[in-house]
């Protein structure tokens, strides 16, 4: 209930409820409050009049009463009044109005039933005036016939419309809060997406959303120029010791190649290989700084997804081969080639890492298995292998930069999160499976 | 091959270093140390081919590219710049660059690639339907190729690296060179992909022959000329 108190609709649906029902309760409490409050003026001014003809506690002689009736009901402001004197049977004395019914003694309503001419709602006083005799005073509540229910429209117009206006003013209103919310939600989503250069729309009216909204985009701002600083260190970090690295690099090769270096040949080339591997592990952090900045996007085209795993299944088949692997691109995936938008090189060096992980971590004999499919608005590339996988525990790791199973082994430990950078730079993503046994690499594409 | 090399870089130790490298192979070198000076220079007398740093004070690589261009100046140009995204390479040989390496470069790759560059225009100065190494034939418009006289039966990977081979047979041809060249990628395998598919096309070369194909480890290959 709290929670949903907290949602902007459950806060509209509760207010609502709330304001129906108190807007209600007070009409028509309002509404009974009015009637109850004439019928106790009427029952006063009926008391009054019906004391004037008969005082309390004093003997009236039937002749004066005759008068005073008649004098009553002539004059002006007691001539609506209805006045009826009866005798212990019950037989009328004097007055000007009849009943079907007796009425029992006190006050008491009247109504249609009653068939009193020109009567829709009234209140009536019986008194017990000694000798068995009875004097009825009734006066109407209602100034105009059916009053009753013309009150009711005016009532139910009156509530209705403020019913009416406070339920489209709220419904405005959350519609508003809703659209400016809807847009920051939109904003941050394509910044997570990697589009830092989305801002939320400002209306320029200085109001609080506005406010709210340009304290929001600042902190983009700030955010976008934290990581572009922190992009730029790492990218120089890069730069400024691949420099040097390559030209420690060169200076092996060069002296590798002379002839006095014979005898250190081999310690020479091995020294160079390892300085090849640096500057590998140099270029896919560099690489992966260009594609985590997003230009790449710009750079997007078509391309078909089948001809492009071809051309790299062609590219690596000879290395597997060489290790008795053998890769297998899927004969049921087969048909229509899948159409995608993206960047072909990044793509392709996507998947060839992942067939060149497969090759170099599985022993000979492994099938690598590529499977291309396509689920309705996305392709998906599965690569599974009957190797030793990765188990669950670990496969995290393999996805954390540098996060190599095997230290001593070779490779950079950049392969598997410069392929997933990959993946999402095409808003797509890389999971890791088990196989049972061996392991399973899901890549899924948007089209 | 001994080149006439213009080498353009504003870093005076980078380009100390690279004279050295350049001239270990044997290769004549003039230095300009910006972009003015290189038109100076090239407007004075020919090149075999000009490696122009991108980044220098004054003018820079690519404005200076675009005169020579304009200046109807068809000399073989290497870029050599610090950058290496995929839009400056972009923006390079739209300027009429011929060939781009990414500093820090090895010295083997980039005489492998300076001696392409001049191979590459003086084929294309005397077409040839077809290319020769040694007893090796490939002629591109047909797709084909023969050694000894015998045709070779090549599956497309092959055919491709056995022409890249051929256009500069007698050179070393580095293996970013065929990634490039054969794939069209701009990565590095991490693995020694190109090794396999090379090994692949020695086994149906030496059908008909001893292997023409000299390893340079750590470097690449070269096809007897």
């Amino acid at each position: 209930m709290t929670a949903q108190l907290q949602s902007l609709r459950g806060l509209t649906i509760a207010f609502l409820s709330l304001f129906l029902l108190v807007t209600t309760a007070a009409g028509f409490g309002t509404f009974f409050a009015t009637l109850s409050m004439i019928d106790n003026l009427v029952d006063h001014r009926i008391d009054m009049e019906s004391q004037a003809l008969a005082p309390l506690g004093k003997a009236v002689s039937l002749s004066d009463l005759r008068e005073r009736i008649a004098v009553m009901t002539q004059e002006r402001n007691t001539g609506d009044l209805g006045v009826l004197l009866t005798d212990g049977q019950g037989r009328a004395i004097a007055g000007n109005a009849r009943f079907d019914r007796s009425l029992p003694l006190g006050f008491s309503s009247l109504g249609h039933l009653d068939r009193i001419e020109g009567l829709s709602a009234g209140r009536v006083l019986v008194r017990d005036i000694g000798d068995g005799m009875r004097l009825t005073v009734f006066a109407e509540t209602e100034p105009i016939d059916d009053y009753f229910s013309a009150r009711r429209r005016i009532y139910i117009a009156g509530f209705g419309a403020i019913i009416i206006v406070v339920l489209a003013g709220l419904l405005l209103f959350r519609r508003l809060i809703g659209q400016r919310i809807e847009q920051m939600r939109r904003t941050a989503e394509s910044i997570v997406e990697g589009d830092m250069s989305q801002r939320v729309p400002l209306l320029g009216d200085g109001g609080e959303f506005d406010r709210q909204a340009a304290a929001f985009n600042h902190m983009l701002d700030r955010m976008s120029a934290l990581m572009a600083e922190i992009r730029n260190i790492s990218n120089n970090i890069s730069h400024e010791l691949r420099t040097p690295l390559a030209r420690l690099r060169n200076e092996l090769s060069r002296l590798e190649q002379q002839p006095e270096a014979a005898s250190v040949r081999p310690a020479l080339q091995r020294t160079t290989e390892q300085a090849d591997g640096l500057l590998a592990m140099f270029s896919a952090m560099l690489r992966i700084a260009e594609i985590e900045n997003g230009s790449r996007r710009a750079g997007f085209q078509p391309l078909h997804l089948r001809r492009l795993v071809a051309e790299i299944v062609d590219m690596a088949q000879p290395l597997a081969q060489e290790g008795r692997q053998d890769i297998v691109v899927e004969e049921h995936g087969r048909g229509d080639d899948i159409a995608l938008t993206g960047d072909r090189q990044l793509l392709a060096q996507m998947l060839l890492n992942l067939l060149e992980n497969a090759i170099r971590h599985t022993p000979n004999g492994t099938v690598i298995r590529l499977d291309i499919a396509r689920d309705h608005d996305r392709a998906i590339i599965t690569l599974t292998d009957n190797g030793p996988g990765i188990p669950a525990e670990q496969r995290a790791l393999v996805m954390r930069r540098f996060g190599r199973l095997d230290r001593s082994a070779s490779g950079h430990g950049l392969g598997l999160p410069l392929a997933d950078a990959i993946a999402r730079l095409h808003q797509g993503s890389l999971m890791l499976e088990d196989a049972m046994p061996g392991l399973r690499i899901i890549v899924t594409l948007p089209l | 091959m001994k080149l006439q090399v213009l080498l353009v870089e504003d870093d005076k130790y980078l380009r100390q270093q690279l004279v050295d490298q350049i001239a270990h192979f044997g290769h004549d070198v003039e230095t300009a140390q910006d972009g003015l000076n290189a038109l100076e220079i090239t407007g004075r007398r020919t090149f075999d081919v000009v490696i122009l740093d991108w980044m220098m004070p004054t003018m820079d690589g690519i404005t200076a590219l675009r005169q020579m261009r304009t200046g109807g100046m068809n000399v073989p140009v290497l870029m050599l710049t610090a950058l290496g995204q995929i839009f400056d390479k972009v923006e390079g040989f739209e300027a009429g660059a011929d060939d781009y390496v990414v500093k820090p470069v090895d010295p083997l790759e980039l005489n492998a690639r300076i001696q392409a560059l001049v191979r590459a225009r003086r084929t294309s100065e005397q077409p040839a339907d077809t290319i020769s190494a040694d007893d090796i034939v490939v002629s591109p418009s047909r797709l084909r190729a023969w050694r000894a006289g015998h045709p070779l039966n090549l599956s497309q990977t092959e055919f491709k690296l056995l022409l890249e081979l051929a256009r500069h047979a007698g050179t070393v041809v580095t293996r970013p060179m065929l990634i490039e060249k054969v794939w069209g990628y701009d990565f590095i395998p991490t693995t020694n992909i190109v090794e396999a598919q090379i090994r692949h096309l020695r086994i149906k070369l030496v059908e008909h022959g001893d292997d023409p194909i000299t390893t340079q480890r750590g470097m690449g290959y070269i096809l007897r000329s």
